[in-house]
């Protein structure tokens, strides 16, 4: 088994965690677990691309991590002001 | 050699992703929380960065990691800055 699909294996349940605590809770708290939740599945994309080498994993890695920045700074936005 | 570094390397990487994982399971408080989520950004990003320029691919998709990288950096300070004023001004509303 490819080092880098063990890696991407080990890291479901990590994420199915943070996942979970999104889910459950308070605002605040389930604005954090949502942060490490899109910070583990991008990792892990990187990870998906290299123990699957196809074009298009890495590109949506990155198009992920890009489009998680403004996502999240909106929420906040949301959670200070109206939520 | 190389395999090898790879290996450890992402070994840590794993070892990072649980212990902020656990973290978040066991702090309490949501600035406590988001300790977790920049160790987990910067940390395991880093490693990831310097197994995918050992393991000896294609350079352009160790450019996008990098580039990936750099984006957790900025982006991720940004946000967790963000996260914390709006956690704190929720709790003292002016």
């Amino acid at each position: 088994m490819s080092p880098w699909l063990l890696a991407f294996l080990l890291c479901v349940p990590p994420l199915a965690l943070a996942a979970y605590r999104a889910l459950s809770g308070r605002s605040a708290q389930r604005l954090v677990a949502t942060e490490l939740a899109v910070g583990i599945s991008t990792l892990m994309l990187v990870l998906a691309s290299f123990a699957w080498p196809h074009d298009g994993l890495v590109d949506l890695a990155l198009a992920l991590g890009l489009v998680s920045v403004p996502g999240t700074l909106v929420f906040t936005h949301f959670l200070e002001r109206w939520l | 050699m190389r395999t090898l570094a790879v290996e450890a390397l992402l070994a840590l990487f794993v070892i990072t992703v649980w212990l902020g994982a656990a973290g978040l399971a066991r702090l309490a408080l949501p600035l406590d929380r988001l300790h977790c989520v920049t160790f987990v950004n910067i940390t395991s990003g880093a490693l990831l960065l310097v197994a995918a320029a050992l393991w000896g691919g294609s350079w352009d998709d160790v450019v996008k990691v990098a580039l990936l990288f750099g984006t957790l950096l900025i982006g991720g300070a940004a946000i967790t800055h963000a996260t914390a004023r709006a956690i704190v001004r929720r709790r003292t509303p002016t």
